[in-house]
């Protein structure tokens, strides 16, 4: 059979998907729910339970769309940054020990930690790992224009949702573009190592000039492309195929949402 | 004779941001059937022109707009954009600028769909637009994934999925190699002969679609210079007198038998596809390389290893080093590399801090650099930008700053990717020139082009195939091997 040969638009739809079949709405909806969750539990072994789960399936499951690549350094260096704020700032709960134990003179010890201070750097530790990695499993595993589409069924207007998908199909594209930006700037004799203060200085001072000329560049592009095809002409828009909500759509919302509901109330 | 499809009566237009007319007191008319050559010097106007040909101009690109444009009898004013697109469409010069969505096929039903037109009208023409130009198999592949020829071609594929009558093409074969650029012409052929439409391209490289064009139009300084039919044009005239190119050619190379570069049993592996597979060269100084493949044969890729733009192993050696342990930011003062898009490589707010930026990070003395800044811009015709910003340059203006912000400190090794996309015959000479006076100081350069041009100017050619070096040798070794193996398309 023709690669670009289908029977019906549900069979387009799959080929398109290569075999990701939940529809995106539901995926969104289950997103939100996740996010729920993350608020209103405050236990951390269910907080962390949650990570980890997220974790392991987007190590391990296959996605067919890379739009974000985990930045784990970035990550980790934001989220101990987050529980140091907590731990010294807090002083609220019961008095653990001493971040800074000697004595100068006769000050010190430095630094009291409190339990509570412990306790909320890492919820909001594990709260921030949760939405990172449920945000990246949602948006590389769903197809930005489907998502779009899907919004539209439920009256979102469409230049709206097509707002939304235009910027998850180019987050890629402009983390490669300053990507190309500071291979040029390396080949022209810059030093834009990131592990460098110096480095660090000449990607701020060096990359925004580029990086917005080529962004205004593009947006003149996109706009000529997309009004030059008609966009936003007309009320409402058709699609090609439909975005299907299969029978399997609502098990899983319905799967997700009871799991999350008991798990919280446990 | 038919009314004219578009009408341009003494049309002037300014940029907001510009002191000089982008187009000057413009008289045109296109008919039905034409296949139309828009040429002329770079920066001269031709692509505004395009832009009020299809009513960008006025209608999203503000300006100082007069005279009059009108689409089949109605004024550009009373039509929407949305209608005019419907009798014109427009394929610009960067396909990425282009290209909306995430596969192909959601990118040429992009348009049919915003017309609200049913699923099977969608379908039809969407099946239409594939087959013309064998997307067949790319048809779910990822945008981002896509080398620049099979962006363009779905970018063409698009527009023409909105059934145009007019076809406006900006340097559409800029990105393609000699076998894309065949196929798509015949597609034009095909669509201008037995469909009907009109067909408009512009390009520096006009005898590139003798077979083809009936019309010239020649755009210089914002104003038509000559618009000429077939039994008028004097294709001679934009084509680079051989004499200029052999005269490169036969400079005695200064090499040596100790290669500048070694490359041993390279392979790059990116986004889980093998890009370069296996590849051994030894790149001797003083001579001029030619990198030639066909789109996504791993020509880029190949040039960014050089500089150690992306992860390699200890598979390339310079000096007896290997590259991989010399950040690029230190072997940038030996290796230039011209990328294609000029947009990524222009990092200061004048041009005069633009070409001084690499001597400044190699701390040269600033003094001998701008002295030799103002000649580089001078020969390059953008002295009076001097001091302006150089985000307001042509496409073709920004390549030539590209490339003079590189020769500036004058690399032992000078990459260059894509060099006359946008250039003129007069700016070509500049690049001839530029590359005479390496060979004659006994520097290398490699220039990855699809240009025949390049047949008469390099020393060796480097041909990859697939990702595989598939042969080395001399221009005439190259056209035996290609005819022994039946690989004309190269050619």
């Amino acid at each position: 059979m023709n690669d670009f040969e289908f029977k019906s638009s549900k069979d387009y739809y799959f080929k398109k998907n290569k075999g990701v079949k939940t529809n995106p709405l539901v995926k969104f909806i289950i997103v939100l729910m996740v996010s729920l969750a993350l608020f209103i539990n405050i236990e951390l072994i269910k907080i962390f339970g949650i990570v980890l789960v997220l974790l392991l399936f987007y190590l391990v499951w296959p996605f067919p769309y890379e739009i974000a690549k985990p930045r784990y350094k970035m990550i980790t260096t934001f989220s101990l940054t987050i529980f140091l704020v907590q731990i010294i700032f807090n002083q609220n709960g019961e008095f653990l020990f001493y971040l800074l134990s000697f004595k100068i003179n006769n000050s010190g010890p430095f630094l009291p930690i409190y339990s509570d201070g412990v306790y909320q750097g890492f919820l909001l530790m594990g709260r921030f790992w949760g939405l990172i990695s449920v945000s990246w499993i949602f948006v590389n595993s769903t197809n930005p224009f489907e998502f779009a589409q899907s919004l539209t069924k439920i009256r979102i207007p469409y230049r709206i949702a097509f707002t939304l998908s235009l910027a998850l199909r180019f987050t890629p594209v402009f983390n490669n573009e300053i990507k190309i930006i500071q291979n040029a700037q390396q080949s022209r004799g810059l030093n834009v190592k990131s592990n460098d203060i110096r480095g660090i200085k000449n990607i701020l001072q060096f990359t925004l000039i580029p990086l917005i000329g080529s962004t205004l560049n593009r947006i003149l592009g996109l706009t000529i492309s997309m009004e030059g095809r008609a966009f936003g002409s007309y009320n409402m828009r058709s699609f090609i195929h439909d975005v299907p909500f299969t029978f399997s759509d609502l098990i899983k919302l319905i799967s997700a949402i009871t799991f999350l509901t008991f798990f919280s109330l446990l | 004779m038919d009314s004219p499809l578009i009408k341009l009566t003494n049309l002037f237009f300014k940029y907001n941001n510009s002191e000089d007319f982008a187009l000057s007191d413009i008289n045109l008319e296109i008919r039905k059937g034409e296949f139309i050559c828009v040429t002329g010097s770079s920066g001269g106007g031709k692509t505004t022109l395009a832009l009020a040909l299809c009513g960008f101009i006025p209608h999203i690109i503000e300006g100082n707009f007069e005279g009059n444009v009108s689409f089949q009898g109605y004024d550009t004013d009373k039509l929407t954009i949305a209608e005019i697109s419907q009798l014109i469409g427009l394929v610009q010069q960067d396909p990425e600028n282009q290209l909306v969505t995430s596969t192909p096929i959601e990118e040429i039903a992009f348009g049919p769909e915003n017309l609200c037109l049913s699923k099977e009208e969608i379908f039809e023409r969407v099946t239409r637009s594939v087959s013309f130009f064998n997307l067949d198999s790319l048809a779910f592949r990822l945008i981002n994934e896509m080398s620049g020829g099979e962006k363009q071609k779905v970018a063409i594929a698009s527009i023409l999925a909105m059934r145009p009558k007019v076809l406006v093409l900006d340097e559409p074969t800029a990105f393609l190699d000699k076998k894309s650029t065949n196929e798509l012409l015949e597609v034009l052929k095909d669509l201008n002969q037995n469909e009907g439409i009109t067909i408009i391209i512009i390009d520096h490289q006009p005898s590139e679609f003798k077979k083809y064009i009936n019309r010239m139009i020649i755009v210089e300084k914002s104003r038509i210079k000559a618009d000429l039919d077939n039994k008028s044009i004097d294709y001679d005239s934009f084509i680079i007198p051989r004499d200029n190119l052999i005269d490169i050619q036969s400079i005695k190379a200064k090499t040596s038998l100790k290669s500048l570069i070694r490359i041993r049993d390279l392979n790059i592996v990116l986004n889980n596809r093998k890009i370069l597979k296996n590849i051994n060269l030894n790149i001797k100084p003083g001579l001029i390389y030619g990198l030639i493949g066909l789109n996504g044969s791993g020509k880029t890729t190949l040039l960014q290893s050089i500089l150690n733009l992306i992860p390699i192993q200890k598979n390339i050696f310079y000096n007896d080093q290997t590259i991989s342990e010399i950040p690029t930011y230190k072997l940038a003062n030996d290796f230039g590399l011209v990328f294609q898009n000029p947009n990524h490589q222009i990092f200061e707010k004048t041009l005069m801090k633009e070409i001084l930026f690499a001597p400044r990070n190699f701390k040269q003395n600033l003094n001998d650099a701008s002295m030799k800044a103002e000649i580089l811009l001078s020969e390059v015709k953008l002295e009076q930008y001097s001091n302006r910003t150089p985000f307001n340059l042509s496409y073709g203006e920004k390549r030539r700053l590209n490339i003079c912000s590189i020769e500036i400190y004058e690399p032992k090794l000078l990459l260059l990717d894509e060099p006359f996309i946008g250039q003129d015959s007069k700016n070509v000479t500049f690049l001839l020139n530029l590359l005479k006076k390496r060979k004659m100081d006994g520097k290398t350069t490699i220039i990855v082009s699809h240009r025949p041009e390049l047949y008469d100017i390099v020393d060796l050619f480097l041909v990859l195939d697939n990702g595989k070096l598939l042969f080395e040798g001399n221009p005439t070794e190259v056209i035996s091997f290609f005819q022994q193996e039946d690989q004309g398309f190269f050619i």
